[in-house]
């Protein structure tokens, strides 16, 4: 089993968008995949609700009690991590984790919040030691934009680059609302904006 | 004998010239007592990736080949897991179309595969390639004897519009003796200059299409375990050195980069010192062929590896040291000059009959245990645990190094080369067998060992720094011979490295006494036991 860490103190960067789809890529792969939600708002947990049994199968684990037990047949397993969390809580979501996912907006106030969070969890041990893996991700970006230019010089300035830049598009929405991802659409526009996703899975694959 | 419990798989593939392949072909026809039946199959093979080349990078292939009609789809997936064993596993099923269709896979070979998001695969190699295919059967009374397919396979892989031909021989055991299949082998390459190839068709397309050249190949470590037999530690070792050198073969033909000879020479060297470490639990008229052929080896690219060290760090240390720079380079060039020249001898080793036969003899040796007699009976030594062997394996050399050398500072220089060699062949048995000894006692042995003989090989390095400017002198023109710049270069290359060596000395001596009141990490004579745990 892999498992993958979407986490960011900040609220509204995305981690649910990210979460939900990379389990959706894993699941429609023909992985066993699933989501384990920490966060009270259970955002993951309702969009699993809203989807359809048609669509490739993802488990649902509601860990907002608390973090719960893995079942050993899982290939995939993502976590959603929510913005307030005790750092005992953190500690073992990051034990369990292989890679972990920070995502960014191209956002002042998002970037400074990220870069102080991605500061403190490199001196936590499991991050320490085992040197387990930061993908930063651009999440919501408009390639022309001036912001995510300077979101760009400014992740440079801390010796960051994104892994892979997530662009911006009402296609993620649309299918939220159904309980789908991108990759469960077979539309142009979901199907163009799919390949952005690709350096992102070589990196936590 | 007993039947092995694992099915090994007896493959050799040679890449040759058109010619040599024709050659090849005929032997198999004289193998077949005339002519054997060949059968033609023309076949086209699609591998495909992602953008990123994940599954290239996972070492997972999914491949399409269309032959005729039929279109089957293949996926396999190596995972070392650890230096020598291999684990292997292959998915194949007949397509309905000719397009990958991961949909038919079963969960296993989908989770080779990854994640694959959707539209994301497309070719990034294809194999044109003829075959031409026969099955050798060699019958004898007692029944089908030797059952062997011979395959030529001539072809082009084409990647990213740049392409490279194909010109194979492949021989695969389907049913008989190991030993039987060898022998035909043997017969089948003759005196050819073909040579045995370990890179797949797909993992040459996948260099082409990245336009990589290949990288020189250290040996990895080895892991030997304590209740395997000599015999088996021998075939593994065997097996990882061979790999070794084929795998290096084009960087030391290249020869830019210094290590493809310096890691072929590391392994003929481990080769070579099993066999001396062995040498009395082996009868001699076994390996005595191995033994010519590997020092022939060795020492046909000891002048590259000589010169590549002269120039990188005998040149180097002395460069920056207040001597005129301008006399230095020039000495440099006539050195590089010589390593230009021991390089193409070493492509002329390589390309030789007698380094293809070597490579594919050492092969069958490995493979069909030639070390052992036959019948080998259950109470032969090399049929035992290494462990049984490991303490004298390891107290004989050195007791043979410690006997008479406790007085290293009196020592004339002669005889610090004696205990210099000494000390080499306990080395090769401790990097052979310490890891059957964890401990703090051995890394502590390790650490004294290996930083005295560095200090050795430095005292044995300067004294080939004379040899090696003479040899630059005496090879060199008049002008040459006759160059007082040349000369005083020369001198104080040489007068460099003596001066390093006579301050070294303290700190020598140093090494060598602590070498010698470090206790052995293995046990005492009559002890049974781990002595670490």
């Amino acid at each position: 089993m892999r498992s993958v860490l979407v986490a960011n103190p900040k609220g509204g960067c995305g981690k649910t968008t990210i979460a939900t789809n990379l389990a959706a890529a894993f699941a429609q792969s023909g992985l066993v995949t699933a989501i384990a939600d920490v966060d009270r708002q259970r955002s993951s947990l309702t969009w699993l609700e809203r989807r359809s049994d048609a669509l490739p199968t993802i488990r649902g684990l509601d860990w907002t009690q608390g973090v719960g037990k893995v079942k050993k047949r899982i290939d995939r397993l993502v976590i959603d991590a929510p913005a307030a969390i005790t750092p005992k809580d953190f500690q073992s979501l990051l034990k369990m984790a292989d890679v972990i996912i920070l995502p960014i907006l191209p956002s002042a106030f998002d970037q400074v919040a990220a870069v102080t969070f991605l500061g403190k969890i490199e001196t936590l041990k499991p991050i320490r030691k085992n040197r387990k893996p930061v993908a930063v991700v651009a999440n919501r970006i408009r390639p022309r934009a001036r912001a995510y230019h300077a979101l760009i010089g400014f992740l440079d300035e801390f010796n960051q680059a994104p892994v892979t830049s997530l662009r911006e598009t009402v296609a993620y929405t649309d299918a939220a609302e159904t309980g789908k991802s991108i990759f469960d659409r077979r539309d142009q526009r979901s199907r163009a904006f799919q390949a952005d996703w690709g350096p992102l899975i070589a990196y936590v694959d | 004998m007993t039947a092995s419990k694992s099915m090994r798989e007896y493959e050799l593939k040679f890449a040759g010239r058109a010619g040599e392949l024709m050659a090849m072909k005929k032997a198999a026809d004289a193998a077949a007592g005339g002519r054997a039946s060949w059968r033609t199959a023309e076949t086209q093979t699609i591998y495909y990736d992602t953008p990123e080349r994940r599954l290239f990078a996972k070492g997972v292939t999914l491949r399409v080949r269309q032959s005729g009609e039929k279109c089957v789809q293949t996926v396999k997936a190596d995972h070392s897991s650890s230096a020598a064993a291999l684990d292997r596993a292959e998915w194949e099923q007949v397509l309905s179309g000719c397009e990958p269709d991961l949909n038919v896979l079963p969960q296993s070979a989908r989770r080779a595969l990854g994640t694959i998001l959707p539209d994301e695969l497309a070719p990034v190699v294809v194999v044109d390639m003829k075959r031409q295919k026969t099955v050798l059967v060699q019958i004898n009374a007692l029944g089908p004897d030797l059952e062997a397919e011979v395959a030529i396979d001539k072809g082009t892989v084409h990647a990213a519009g740049r392409s490279a031909p194909i010109s194979e021989c492949e021989l695969e055991l389907i049913g008989g003796e190991p030993s039987v299949f060898f022998q035909l082998a043997m017969e089948v390459h003759g005196n050819s200059l073909a040579r045995l190839s370990r890179i797949s068709k797909a993992a040459r397309g996948f260099a082409l299409f990245d336009e990589t050249a290949p990288e020189a190949v250290k040996a990895p470590k080895f892991l030997l375990r304590r209740e395997r037999s000599v015999s088996e530690t021998f075939r593994e070792v065997f097996g990882v050195c061979i790999a070794n050198i084929v795998d290096n073969e084009p960087i030391a033909m290249d020869g830019k980069d210094p290590e493809g000879v310096h890691q072929i020479r590391v392994s003929i060297r481990r080769m070579r010192s099993l066999l001396a470490i062995l040498n009395n639990r082996i009868d001699p008229e076994r390996t005595g062929w191995l033994r010519e052929e590997l020092k022939w080896l060795h020492s046909s690219m000891g002048p590259a590896r000589d010169w590549d060290v002269f120039i990188s760090e005998t040149l180097m240390v002395v460069d920056g040291y207040g001597i005129d720079r301008k006399q230095i380079d020039r000495l440099r060039k006539l050195a590089e000059n010589r390593r230009a020249e021991a390089y193409r001898s070493v492509r002329e080793t390589i390309n030789s009959s007698r380094y293809a036969r070597l490579t594919l003899k050492l092969t069958a040796f490995t493979e069909i245990a030639g070390w052992l007699p036959w019948p080998v009976g259950d109470n032969h030594p090399l049929v035992k645990p290494l462990r049984t062997h490991a303490r004298s394996m390891l107290s004989r050399p050195f007791g043979k190094l410690m006997k008479g050398s406790e007085n290293l500072a009196d020592m004339e220089m002669e005889q610090r080369h004696e205990v210099r060699i000494r000390l080499k062949k306990l080395r090769y048995a401790v990097d052979f067998l310490h890891n059957l000894y964890p401990g703090a006692a051995t890394t502590k042995f390790l650490k004294n060992l290996h930083r005295l003989q560095d200090q050795f090989g430095y005292l044995n390095d300067v004294a080939q720094i004379t040899h090696m400017i003479d040899d630059l002198f005496t090879s060199g023109s008049k002008q040459v011979q006759n160059d007082p710049g040349l000369h005083a270069a020369a001198g104080l290359v040489i007068g460099w490295h003596a001066q390093h060596l006579h301050a070294l000395e303290p700190q020598f001596l140093n090494y060598w006494d602590a070498f010698i009141q470090t206790p052995p990490f293995w046990p005492a004579k009559g002890k049974v036991g781990k002595p670490n745990d």
